[in-house]
């Protein structure tokens, strides 16, 4: 029933990126912003508050490591020196381990800042569905936090769940998204639960019952979006409403969210995983302007 | 001398065994609706069971999985011998939950428990008979005790309580002070050794304590602390939630708490009956939802927090804890009308400590003008 | 066996006498007050006073609504500030308030509010967010918070709140309570209680002539209108034909196999599950839930006083030694196999003690138990496949145990 041989296909691609029209040889202050989260960790290079490059890369087992790796590979991208930096700003669930920030700031602010960027100011409304945890975050037209939500401590309904999920249907977790609407008929209802642990017993009962790994998926994707609908309900969803973090990419379950919220999908161009290192990197460009300098160095 | 209300809190076993050396009897009991004044006039000590933070093995067999920690943290030190040195318990009705665990209680705990009901309402019809309950708890701990009930011993207890009340109150405000050496936690360990030593030493304790502060005023640093308000049913992870709280450079300068100011609110104005003036306090003095009206808690919450000047407001509450869950709502309302901005913590949070930073962070970030 | 056209038509009369009252009380014709589980509203109906009640418009509104939909008012709820972990009665009527509040959720605008303390404080508190609500006055009826046999002084306590409620009604409504009238309702009230307890009486012959699921259903009447004349009729109907099917040995199930004790509310939104142990051929023959409530006895003589001791003897107020001891009887009474304990998340109160109930009727009776977690009107989190699953094990456990005792 699954595919014999296990590949890993919940992993997705690192990457990296530089900007072409921007050149921070010119730029008076480099800020940098790394976000190490539980599965993913970004980092990104502003020059004057403009995004120079940044690079996404999997956590790993050591997040001072990871942290040190990801910057290593965006300053690679950029093209630059790290003497060059002015001031580093850490944020995520390993934030207190970026061994060469200068200060941490929460996810919760950096996602807000980091949305209100991406996105820009008529941001009311951000959707962070992370590796390990979600959060609805209100904030005003500066990015600043008005009010949020984490969900409780259990896992359903975060990437780390999709990714087991994925791996089990064996289906890379880049085409989750459009295989949850390869199905013919009606769409199948959500399964009843979102729990790794029970969803991944309900799935084997529905596919020893002959519905598709697709339907499952569609099921699964489906609870998702409900589960994290309710999130958004306690909070309250004021327009525009938007999503970062790596789910953000899952078609599967953001199309379906969108649909029970009803707004109009706002979107924009850039990776939206990279949100709360951009954040930081403009609380690390404010640190700048104030005269704050750098404290820490590189780890040799 | 702080440091000395958390030794006094931690040798709590050993005390209560030097106590009963002496031949005393100590009572164990649940809540602040506990009239613990009838205890100590019957000449026994009286001492709050604290549910610790151990695992929860022993009592599941006889308890629902959805009952507060409390409860089953409570049961749990029981089955395990851990509260061999309660005589008795009195057990005081807060909550539905309470009613049958008193049952179950009773049933696997070999210690002789009293269960003791209180009206929810505070008319005459309802002040009569909880004044006749209250006979009848106090006929009971004089069993344990083999003393005759006397008035003026109520009396003096009263007194004792009624100035642990009042040092109470005045310690609790020295944490408001700019620059103040007492700290939101000082308070809460204050708090917390003042359940579980007699009163009169606890006087001590508080006496000491505010002339040590006289010696060391406030000394500003022209820094400005965020200020909070807790609202709180429990006590160990408020303890942590605090902690964590001044570590991140706030100041916790007021609370509600069950044990905290809630318990010294206001002294208890006796008449010529002390008894009926007991019962008439803690009738209509002690704000517990279920017990007082949700309206007027939301109102009285809300003033505190206006008053102490406070920028947010902290809750925390035990999961399954009916009485307080329904004080939310309620509460919510009242506090987002006045303009604050409150964190709503569950107890158990103060398990995961990195999430439970990052939440106190972000909430103390976003009432920053300015983060950087 | 058909249903006898008498109970149809009687059941019908007492439908039409409610849903007349409620649509005089929706277009505010009628004085209507919200009465929370197991409060005198003998006393109301006689000062024609409409007790609206939410707990039973929650589970009605679970027992008929799809999941989905009951689901969407426990997330009104929530969206509200109200924990899915309190009482699910209160959310899911709490909920519907929120959900559609042009309608209140479909409960009428009450003239003002009354609670009870007695059976659950939680009523008090439920009572005091819908007063926050409507703003009209409440009259909370306090009374001996009990965990244990009532005495002369708890008796004394709670009349003295029936006559304070007494006052509170002539005040509100600017009439007297008419003595006649109220007697009438107690013996009204009386008989339908003799007619429901004897319709439980009967369900000691085996097989059992009627279902826990039918009873949920029926006892709509004397849950809500005790001392209505409608009420009493119908039952009597309904107890002439349960005895009928007694006498001629009618079961529920295609087949008695065990029968059982249901302790705890019912599960309102999956009563397929009762069917569903009556296809396997497990039959509940006692619930405390009806027979500790709604069949306790009045005297008409003294009604003060048999108010008193019906409305104090519910579950709920039970010291845990007699609860023990009612089920040991009941167990022998009627010939019972096994209990299931309904570890009810929506009720704390009804809850905690059941354990202590299983293990001790496993030791003593050596009856087993099948205890499973769930919630009385919130389908969150329910799985019926998995519940089911466990019901097939639990008939294998009472088949061993009958198997045993007969070789043994």
């Amino acid at each position: 029933m699954f595919p014999e041989k296990k590949s890993e296909f919940w992993k997705w691609t690192e990457s990296s990126w530089k900007n072409p029209e921007a050149d921070g040889r010119k730029a008076r202050f480099i800020s940098v912003g790394v976000d190490v989260g539980s599965v993913s960790s970004q980092a990104v290079i502003m020059a004057d508050g403009k995004i120079q490059a940044y690079a996404n890369i999997r956590t790993g087992s050591n997040s001072p490591e990871s942290a040190v790796r990801v910057l290593r590979q965006a300053l690679e991208t950029a093209e630059m020196p790290e003497e060059r930096i002015d001031y580093c700003v850490g944020t995520g669930y390993g934030r207190v381990n970026v061994p060469f920030a200068d200060r941490t700031i929460t996810e919760i602010a950096c996602h807000a800042r980091g949305a209100n960027f991406l996105y820009g100011p008529k941001t009311r409304t951000v959707l962070d569905v992370g590796g390990q945890d979600v959060k609805v975050i209100r904030c005003d037209a500066n990015g600043k936090v008005v009010d949020f939500l984490l969900n409780d401590k259990c896992a359903a309904g975060t990437g780390r769940g999709m990714e087991v999920f994925a791996d089990l249907l064996g289906i890379p977790i880049t085409e989750v998204g459009y295989r949850s609407f390869e199905f013919r008929g009606a769409e199948p209802p959500a399964v009843s639960c979102t729990c790794v642990v029970y969803a991944k017993s309900e799935a084997t009962g529905l596919l020893r019952k002959g519905w598709s790994r697709e339907e499952v998926l569609a099921a699964y994707c489906k609870a998702m979006a409900g589960r994290i609908y309710s999130m958004l309900e306690r909070v309250g969803i004021e327009a525009e409403f938007v999503v970062t973090g790596g789910m953000a990419k899952n078609r599967g379950v953001i199309d379906r969210l969108m649909k029970l919220v009803g707004l109009e999908k706002v979107t924009t161009d850039w990776d939206v995983q990279i949100a709360g290192a951009v954040g930081a990197a403009l609380f690390g460009y404010d640190a700048c302007q104030k005269g704050k300098e750098r404290k820490s160095g590189f780890p040799p | 001398m702080i440091s000395q209300a958390r030794e006094l809190f931690c040798q709590r076993a050993r005390m209560a065994a030097e106590w009963k050396e002496k031949g005393g009897k100590v009572i164990g009991y649940f809540n602040s609706l506990t009239p613990e004044e009838l205890i100590w006039a019957s000449g026994l000590m009286p001492m709050q069971i604290l549910h610790s933070s151990g695992k929860i093995t022993k009592s599941g067999q006889y308890l629902p999985e959805f009952l507060c920690a409390h409860l089953k943290g409570c049961l749990e030190q029981a089955l395990n011998g851990e509260l061999g040195y309660v005589d008795g318990v009195v057990i005081a009705h807060a909550c539905e939950a309470l009613r049958g665990f008193f049952g179950v209680w009773n049933r696997n705990v070999g210690i002789r428990s009293y269960f003791l009901q209180a009206p929810a309402t505070s008319g005459k019809e309802a002040e009569n008979y909880y004044h006749e309950e209250l006979k009848l708890l106090w006929d009971f701990l004089g069993e344990l005790s083999g003393q005759e009930s006397s008035p003026e011993r109520l009396r003096e207890a009263i007194e004792i309580y009624n100035e642990n009340r009042s040092l109470m109150k005045q310690f609790s405000e020295l944490r408001k002070l700019p620059g103040s050496p007492v700290s939101g936690r000082d308070v809460i360990s204050v708090v917390k050794a003042g359940l579980v030593i007699p009163k009169d030493v606890h006087n001590d304790l508080l006496r000491k304590l505010l002339a040590w502060f006289r010696e060391s005023p406030p000394v500003p640093d022209g820094t400005d602390k965020l200020k909070f308000t807790l609202f709180s049913n429990t006590l160990e992870e408020s303890d942590v939630v605090v902690q964590v709280i001044e570590e991140l450079g706030g100041r916790v300068v007021s609370d509600n708490f069950g044990y905290g100011l809630r318990y010294c609110w206001e002294p208890i104005k006796v008449g010529s009956d002390p008894l009926r003036s007991l019962a008439g306090h803690y009738l209509k003095k002690i704000p517990c939802p279920g017990k007082y009206p949700l309206a007027q808690i939301a109102e009285e919450l809300t003033e505190m927090a206006k008053s102490s000047g406070s920028d947010g407001i902290i809750w925390i509450t035990e999961k399954f804890c009916d009485p307080y869950l329904f004080e939310y709502p309620f509460l919510v309302d009242r506090i987002k009308a006045e303009g604050f901005r409150m964190l709503s913590l569950e107890a158990e949070e103060a398990g995961n400590l990195p999430r439970l930073k990052m939440k106190i962070e972000a909430f103390l970030e976003s009432l920053q003008e300015n983060i950087v | 066996m058909e249903e006898r056209e008498e109970v149809r038509e009687l059941r019908n009369a007492f439908y039409e006498k409610y849903f007349q009252d409620l649509a005089e009380a929706q277009s505010g014709n009628k004085i209507t007050t919200y009465v929370t589980g197991y409060l005198p509203s003998e006393i109301l109906l006689a000062m024609d006073i409409f007790p609206f009640y939410p707990e039973a418009h929650a589970s009605v509104g679970c027992a008929f609504n799809p999941a989905e939909e009951v689901d969407k008012l426990c997330r009104s709820a929530e969206i509200a500030g109200i924990s899915r972990d309190l009482c699910a009665f209160s959310t899911c009527a709490l909920g519907s308030m929120h959900a559609y509040p042009e309608t209140n959720g479909g409960m009428p605008r009450p003239t003002f509010l009354i609670s009870s303390a007695y059976t659950c404080g939680i009523h008090v508190l439920w009572w005091e967010l819908m007063q926050h609500y409507y703003q009209v006055p409440h009259f909370i009826i306090d009374g001996p918070v009990l965990c244990a046999d009532y005495e002369p002084r708890h008796i004394e306590f709670f009349i003295s709140q029936i006559k304070e409620l007494i006052s509170f009604l002539e005040e509100q409504t600017k009439s007297r309570l008419d003595p006649d009238r109220f007697r009438r309702a107690i013996e009204l009230s009386e008989s339908a209680s003799w007619y429901f307890s004897e319709i439980l009486e009967l369900r000691k012959t085996i097989p059992s002539p009627i279902s826990f699921r039918q009873l949920t259903v029926e006892m709509f009447p004397i849950v809500t209108f005790p001392g209505a004349e409608e009420t009493t009729n119908f039952y009597r109907a309904l107890y002439e034909e349960v005895r009928e099917k007694a006498e001629r040995k009618i079961s529920v199930a295609p087949r008695e196999e065990f029968r059982l004790i249901w302790d705890n509310i019912p599960i309102f939104h999956d009563l397929d599950l009762i069917d569903y142990f009556e296809s396997q051929g497990m039959v509940f023959v006692y619930e405390t839930f009806f027979k500790e409530y709604w069949s306790k006895r009045l005297d008409p003589a003294h009604p003060f006083e048999s108010l008193a001791k019906k409305y104090l003897s519910g579950w709920t107020n039970r010291r845990l030694e007699r609860k023990i001891e009612i089920i040991e009887e009941a167990v022998e009474s009627h010939a019972v196999d096994g209990i299931v304990v309904f570890q009810n998340k929506g009720c704390r109160a009804y809850s905690t003690g059941q354990l202590d109930v299983a293990m001790s009727l496993q030791e003593r009776k050596g009856i087993p138990h099948l205890i499973f977690e769930g919630n009385m009107a919130d389908p969150g989190g329910h799985d019926r496949n998995q519940v089911r699953e466990m019901v097939d094990m639990f008939k294998d456990v009472l088949k061993s145990r009958k198997a045993g005792r007969k070789n043994g």
